[in-house]
């Protein structure tokens, strides 16, 4: 055999189909988002982790510092539904799709937070134990009861509703909420943003002089941008702006800060040629803030990202048509209906291609980007 | 013999984010960043694949396999840039599980028989007819070793692996290997075969 490996006599291209095929395939079963924190995804380990809370609290061992699997977090994918036997008899059932965070589970206090989805809870008395489930910035206060707390994460959309008993209600934001809620009763909450109540833009505070957000300290949650962030940014020194987000707090600004400043740093990353950033605060805005007339915008920034930056044409794609849902008929559209032709192209789908070029040709007739779409998909 | 490490040996390094960067965002359950590894990665881990069984059958599934094992354990990678030495490894232990897997199911009778190396599939038309005629003579032979010895030759010889590479994608000790490379090299120059299992 020859000195040099014979691998290299062997011919195996993966086609485009193929690759295509492939990764839809693998897309079509990833779980619906993972995170970088402790998390339990299985059924086994919901079992271990009542058996371990019937086991603390049967023993009295729970004590009020923080547990060992305080902050866990727990999900359920596409069609999957779990339940959760705490110690004390309360029962806790998952929907599909939904992440729980155990905050506190002790014999003095349980938390829960629902951070997407919904959850049943059917939760027994315990005197001197309060028993909160929260969701965006609304807290349930429970006494003994049946009820189910949504969040969708996608527009803060919070919904209570009690089966059974009853449940106080209170908002950290403090904005108004019924109170409490009985037996029967549902509460909702359109658009309840994590972010409310909203300081000032950043175009009204640098006018008038005051930068930092003047939401009360009660109030703020997570990091906030810096005063010299607001200077450059308004300056137009990108590179500046964003050297003032530190890497540690970027998640946490772009999860909780009002939609300006999260634009702001998507903006900032973009410029300053960092392009996982500001498409990972692109897709957080769109998420986050649908209703907001920059949501087609990011869409877009975030399709141009993953396509000409991240080399991730289907992901691309997926990002130009939410551009074109969100705005049928905005200032983007023909932008959004151009890219899509390349993206459609950069990912091999040949026949998709020319129908969505085709498309664009006939809706945009002598359009800016004709020419460069007439080229495409050949 | 290269010392190239297999994951190493493809392409210079690709325009865009790291892979580490890419392990992180996937991580964050970014699902562009697991496009973009699977599209960076999938020729690699598709020619491994086919090299491992000697023909295109299955292939695609054990990909796919591969990859969504790889998206759901990424926690478990240590080092983010290792991703394709860590894609690899997967590949070449599913590889040797499905032989296995096709061995043992033809024994019990619930296959009809094992799939022939298809190496004319994937042999490229420019390989000397020499070097086509030993490969093919070596696939067949290793048709009947068992798995693990299989996989370890067919590491070392085609794809030219060194043994501590072999160690790594295997997930065996180097002394495992070195005694898995003796036992493979004096079958094969004995004419012995196997069950087709260890």
């Amino acid at each position: 055999m020859s000195e040099r490996p014979p691998s290299q006599y062997f011919h195996t291209p993966l086609s485009e189909e193929q690759r295509e095929r492939g990764w839809e395939a693998i897309r079509a079963r990833l779980p619906a988002q993972r995170r970088q924190r402790p998390r339990i995804n299985h059924a086994f380990a919901l079992a271990a982790i009542a058996l371990l809370v019937v086991s603390l609290v049967a023993t009295r061992l729970i004590r009020p510092t923080r547990g060992a699997i305080d902050g866990a977090l727990l999900e359920t994918g596409i069609g999957e539904r779990q339940s959760l036997e705490l110690g004390d008899g309360s029962q806790i059932v998952l929907e599909p799709s939904t992440r729980l965070q155990l905050e506190r589970v002790s014999g003095r206090e349980m938390r829960l937070r629902v951070e997407a989805g919904a959850v049943h809870a059917s939760v027994t008395h315990v005197a001197n134990r309060p028993f909160t489930v929260v969701a965006g910035p609304v807290e349930v206060h429970v006494v003994g009861t049946k009820f189910r707390v949504e969040l969708d994460p996608t527009d803060g959309d919070i919904s209570v509703a009690v089966t059974e008993g009853r449940v106080s209600l209170s908002r950290v934001d403090g904005r108004p909420v019924p109170g409490t809620l009985g037996a029967g009763e549902t509460w909702s909450s359109e658009a309840a943003s994590v972010a409310a109540p909203e300081p000032p833009p950043i175009a009204d505070a640098s006018a008038g002089g005051t930068v930092e957000p003047r939401t009360p300290r009660a109030v703020a949650r997570g990091p906030v941008l810096s005063k010299r962030f607001r200077e450059h940014w308004r300056d137009g020194r990108y590179a500046a702006a964003w050297e003032q987000v530190p890497s540690s707090d970027f998640e946490a600004i772009i999860a909780s800060a009002r939609p300006e400043d999260v634009f702001a740093v998507a903006e900032s990353a973009r410029m300053s040629g960092h392009p996982y950033e500001a498409a990972r605060a692109f897709d957080v805005f769109r998420r986050r803030f649908r209703s907001d007339p920059r949501a087609p915008l990011a869409a877009l920034e975030l399709g141009r990202l993953r396509l000409s930056e991240l080399g991730a044409p289907l992901e691309a794609r997926e990002a130009f048509e939410d551009a074109i849902q969100l705005d049928p008929n905005g200032a983007f559209r023909e932008d959004s209906d151009a890219r899509l032709v390349e993206a459609l192209e950069a990912a091999g789908l040949a026949a998709e291609c020319a129908a969505a070029r085709d498309r664009y040709l006939a809706t945009h007739p002598g359009g800016l980007h004709e020419r460069m779409v007439q080229r495409r998909c050949r | 013999m290269s010392s190239t490490a297999i994951s190493e040996r493809v392409r210079p390094a690709p325009a865009g984010p790291t892979d580490a960067a890419l392990v992180i965002a996937a991580r964050a359950g970014e699902a562009w960043a697991c496009e973009v590894l699977y599209r960076r990665h999938s020729g690699t881990a598709y020619g491994l694949a086919c090299r491992m069984l000697g023909s295109r059958t299955d292939v695609e599934d054990l990909l796919q396999d591969c990859f969504l094992t790889a998206f759901a354990t990424l926690d478990r990678l240590d080092d983010e840039g290792a991703f394709r030495g860590w894609l690899c490894g997967m590949v070449v232990r599913k590889t040797s599980k499905l032989i296995r897997r096709r061995s043992l199911l033809s024994r019990l009778g619930l296959r009809r028989s094992l799939p022939p190396p298809d190496l004319d599939s994937i042999l490229s038309r420019s390989t000397p007819p020499d070097i086509a005629v030993e490969l093919r003579q070596l696939y067949a032979r290793l048709e009947t070793f068992p798995g693990d010895l299989r996989t370890t030759l067919l590491l070392r010889r085609v794809d030219g692996a060194s043994l501590e590479e072999i160690a790594q994608l295997t997930g065996a000790s180097l002394a495992t290997v070195k005694r898995r490379l003796k036992k493979g090299n004096t079958m094969l120059q004995d004419g012995e075969g196997g069950s087709g299992d260890e």
